[in-house]
């Protein structure tokens, strides 16, 4: 393979990664677009979506239904998840909403390490897509990670779509400018925070999917790198921004691909390289690439 | 220069307003002791030493106790947290109560070793939790890396222990160094970033932490630290306490213990000190801080350090107690245990923090015995308390004053009210009373492309009045921005006096004697009254500030110790021109002082800006108004702006009849429809 080859084959898997984390990122830029609140445990939601597709999967093999089922079954843990730790605390100030959001995960985490069957194992993930060998030149993909990138990128639009196209998308994006405007305009908040912590709960259970189908393998704490990884790509994207999750996502992906492939001793310390350079992207740039909002919150 | 001098209020001079009639020899204007029957309450101290005592006994039922004995000590520490929260004050003495249960600890569960580990290890977090508790309670830095600053504590140690055979002395003021240095790595993040870009700052540090942690050979790789020695061999014995013999954890147990407890009484220090205040104000409003001449950078670097020593001494001892230290010991779920231990103590509350760290060891340990279950639990007990505790387990109270005097007078103790008398002589100290000149030389302002100040030049004399007018938009508060140093100047100068102090920091133009007020109101609504008006000044000039509230509104100094917030708006406005006078300014920018106050209300402000030019001859003052009475009644000098130019400039008659300006409030032809006063 040439130098060439080498960099198209990592891009093949950093497009991959990268649809994973701008799914991830996005629901967190849409919890704090709308609610002002980080959602610290959505990485333990999207651990919800891959074993609820594990559990579908086991019954039929059909994908559409193994997608649709863990989207809908993960958007009403989402729900739940809101209405018990996320709304009580909404007034409480925004470190309250953190600390109970990070236990309310916890309680996740943990319950589907004791309730899941073998919960506290590392379980494989069935192959969903065919993973058919497609040679590109000198570059090998297989169509399982096209299914991966044609999924989440799809997955994307679609929110894109729901966001600025339904009157959903509009009772959102206008609880995001200005809450009370909204609700005077008779946007049933409530129903939007319900709307907010659905759909971002069924991006996650999506993100699952494609990180099981990815890695082919699950556990009951994947969540937790998960959610690091999508916040800071939320962040490097500028919080509250849609596309700049997308774009941050993507970014992270890179990094983490390029400084495994290119750098000495770079596959263990991939994480390490891109997490320095979120810090350093975060000193000189302090509210993300499409960041408008600068918070003074915590 | 700051203003040291106490005034002399204590003995001869009658200070107007509330001092007055509560000064007394010695004490100064000291608020008094509100006024309670002595039998009363030594019968009061007594319950509260009999309810720490019955709290203390239902812990160890707790930790002693099976089923129902445990549950009914849960029973009766909930009844004991919710009593305590009521609390005005704590109860005298308490110190004294609460080390002799800590002390006697370990005899009670000297049947079982690992209860007086536990206690310890609770001590540990206690320590812990001090620290982060000065981060993210006192200073708002949002730290969720506290387990790398622990971990940077306990490898250092394991490591020189282990490697270079350090004794225990040795390594645990190194390890908390090493905390202290290796936040230092943070440092420009946390003077850059804020808020949630700082959190997540940090948590890519601490994963970047634990990284090369496992990564690295030479610390041990993913195995760690094995075999790390006790801290000494003394450590190694079991403990001889007259009839009892325990075992030797119960040595660490009583010497983390005393480190926590001289790290509880350091963190009450700075907590009620001037540097727990400038980390409040910091936290809650960092312009307003900055204006009152508090180095923000420097407090924050200093909250920031300080809270990592003592991370850093914790997680050394921890090396040292536990003997084996991994990676997987400093990652994230560990900084959450450690973040939630302020939080949910109640951010700033030193008590809170002691309260949140043994509940949650403890009760960890006691869910070991359900085994599997108890972070499940662990996880829906934390949202639990904090839904119906949002404010935490025992909320911070207002600071006590002044720090290290045992006054006496607790958030709502009422104070005598003062005989409402006006000032008769001009007040009896603050300020050399010279004003300084105000030059501001072709000053431009630019946000992008737009140029807020389009060459601006005034000249303000010494001890002037000097009113500034113009609509909205005209530049007249980035003016002020500018000139205390809020907004870099793209061109021209500002002089105070002759020293050109275009581009120095705001706390810097603030010492040098600018002093201003703002807009939209900037009190710390949460702060008490006196916290808000010493923001600029060092020490506890509490007299003058009794003083200066008293010059403005009689009842105010009876309300020293009320959260701010609490004021109607007219003393909240009040309250930032004490603030700014006490600061003992050279030039005194008020932005509209009168905004949102009823008419008769703006008429007693105008009367009383007026009497401070009565006690402060000397004072320059430049005030934004749009009010043109306001400006009629105060200013001889005026200066209307428009579009960031000085359109008109010269007496308050001229200037508001002058065509320009008339043009820029009521747009082309405005002259034409002229009825006096353009307002």
């Amino acid at each position: 393979m040439t130098g060439w080859d080498v960099l198209a084959q990592q891009l093949a898997g950093a497009a991959q990664l990268g649809v994973i984390y701008a799914l991830i990122a996005v629901g967190f830029t849409l919890y704090f677009g709308v609610l002002n609140v980080i959602q610290f445990s959505h990485g333990d939601i999207v651990t919800v979506g891959a074993f609820a597709a594990l559990t579908v999967a086991a019954a039929t093999g059909f994908v559409p239904l193994v997608v649709v089922a863990a989207m809908a079954l993960t958007g009403l843990v989402g729900v739940v998840f809101e209405r018990a730790a996320v709304r009580p605390t909404r007034a409480s100030p925004p470190l309250i909403t953190l600390l109970a959001t990070l236990a309310a995960g916890m309680a996740i985490r943990e319950a589907i390490r004791l309730f899941y069957p073998l919960g506290s194992q590392v379980h494989r993930f069935p192959a969903l897509f065919p993973p058919t060998p497609i040679h590109l030149g000198g570059v090998l993909l297989r169509a399982s990670g096209l299914w991966i990138a044609g999924i989440g990128l799809g997955t994307i639009v679609a929110t894109a779509v729901l966001v600025e196209r339904t009157s959903l998308g509009r009772a959102i994006r206008a609880t995001a400018q200005d809450r009370e405007a909204a609700q005077m305009m008779g946007v049933d908040l409530s129903l939007v925070l319900d709307a907010t912590f659905f759909i971002a709960s069924a991006l996650a259970a999506v993100a699952g999917i494609l990180y099981g189908a990815y890695y082919n393998t699950v556990t009951f704490d994947m969540g937790i790198v998960a959610g690091v990884i999508g916040f800071s790509a939320a962040v490097v994207g500028g919080l509250g921004n849609v596309y700049g999750a997308v774009v941050g996502g993507f970014l992270f992906a890179l990094l983490e691909t390029l400084s495994a492939a290119f750098l000495p001793a770079g596959s263990e310390n991939a994480d390490v390289f891109a997490f320095v350079i979120v810090i350093l992207f975060l000193v000189l740039r302090p509210t993300g690439i499409l960041g408008e909002k600068a918070t003074q919150r915590v | 220069m700051r203003h040291p001098v106490r005034p002399a209020a204590s003995s001869t001079t009658v200070v107007p307003g509330g001092a007055g009639s509560v000064a007394q020899p010695g004490v100064a204007a000291h608020p008094p002791a509100p006024v309670r029957s002595p039998a009363g309450g030594a019968w009061v101290e007594l319950g509260y030493g009999v309810g720490i005592i019955g709290a203390y006994a239902a812990l160890l039922a707790v930790v002693l106790g099976r089923g129902g004995t445990a549950a009914a000590g849960g029973a009766g520490l909930a009844a004991a947290l919710v009593l305590v929260r009521r609390l005005r004050r704590a109860p005298r003495g308490w110190p004294w109560v609460v080390a002799a249960c800590v002390a006697s600890f370990p005899l009670f569960v000297r049947a079982s070793p690992y209860w007086i580990f536990t206690g310890a290890l609770s001590a540990l977090y206690f320590l812990a939790g001090l620290g982060l508790n000065i981060q993210v309670g006192s200073a708002g830095i949002a730290n969720l890396a506290g387990a790398a600053f622990f971990g940077s504590g306990a490898y250092s140690a394991g490591l020189l222990a282990t490697r270079l055979h350090w004794p225990g002395w040795a390594t645990v003021p190194a390890g908390t160094a090493a905390a202290v240095l290796i936040g230092a790595l943070l440092f420009v993040p946390v003077l850059k970033t804020r808020g949630y870009y700082l959190a997540l700052v940090t948590i890519a540090f601490g994963a970047v932490f634990t990284l090369l942690l496992t990564n690295m050979a030479w610390d041990g790789g993913p195995q760690g630290v094995k075999d790390i020695p006790g801290l000494g061999p003394a450590f190694d014995a079991p403990l001889r306490l007259g009839p009892w013999t325990l075992h030797f954890y119960a040595r660490y147990f009583f010497l983390i213990a005393a480190v926590a407890t001289l790290g509880l009484w350091g963190a009450q220090r700075l907590a009620a000190s001037r540097r727990g205040a400038h980390w409040n104000a910091v936290r809650d409003d960092e312009v307003a801080a900055r204006c009152a001449g508090v180095d923000v950078d420097r407090v924050m670097l200093e909250a920031f350090s300080v809270g990592n020593a003592f991370i850093g001494c914790a997680g050394a001892l921890y090396a040292h107690l536990v003997g084996f230290i991994a990676p997987a010991d400093f990652n994230f779920p560990v900084s959450l245990v450690l973040l939630s231990i302020p939080i949910l103590g109640g951010l700033d509350s030193v008590p809170g923090t002691a309260v949140a760290a043994g509940l949650l060891i403890f009760l960890a340990e006691k869910l070991r015995a359900i085994a599997d279950y108890r972070f499940l639990i662990y996880g829906a007990l934390v949202v639990a308390i904090l839904v119906i505790a949002p404010a935490g387990l025992l909320p911070p109270r207002p600071r006590r004053y002044p720090a290290g005097r045992r006054g006496d007078w607790g958030p709502r103790d009422r104070l005598a009210p003062p005989a409402p008398s006006p000032p008769s002589a001009p007040l009896s100290a603050g300020g050399s009373g010279a004003g300084a000149r105000l030059g501001i030389e072709a000053l431009v302002v630019r946000f992008g492309g737009l140029r807020a100040l389009d060459g601006v030049t005034l000249a303000v004399d010494a001890g002037e009045v000097c009113g500034i007018i113009g609509p909205n938009g005209s530049g007249k508060t980035t003016l002020f921005n500018a000139a205390v140093g809020l907004y870099p100047a793209a061109a021209g100068r500002i002089l105070l006096d002759h020293r050109d102090i275009t581009g120095l920091p705001t706390h810097r133009i603030s010492r040098l004697g600018v002093a201003r007020t703002f807009q939209q109101n900037r009190v710390l609504a949460g702060q008490s009254v006196l916290d808000n008006v010493l923001l600029g000044r060092r020490g506890w000039p509490i007299d003058e500030a009794s003083e200066w509230l008293a010059f403005f509104n009689p009842e105010l100094p009876s309300r020293l110790a009320d959260p701010a917030g609490d004021l109607p708006l007219i003393d909240r406005r009040r309250l930032e021109i004490v603030r700014a006078l006490l600061a003992a300014p050279r030039l005194l920018l008020l932005d509209e002082p009168t905004a949102g106050l009823n008419p008769e209300e703006t008429a007693r402000m105008v009367a009383d800006i007026r009497r401070v030019r009565t006690v402060r001859p000397g004072l320059t003052i430049v005030v934004i108004e749009h009010d043109m009475s306001v400006i009629a009644g105060l200013c001889g000098h005026v200066v209307a702006l428009g579009d960031g130019r000085v359109i008109a400039e010269g007496r308050f008659e001229d200037v508001t009849r002058h065509p320009q300006v008339l043009e820029a409030y009521l747009g082309p032809g405005g002259a034409v429809v002229e009825r006096g006063s353009p307002a």
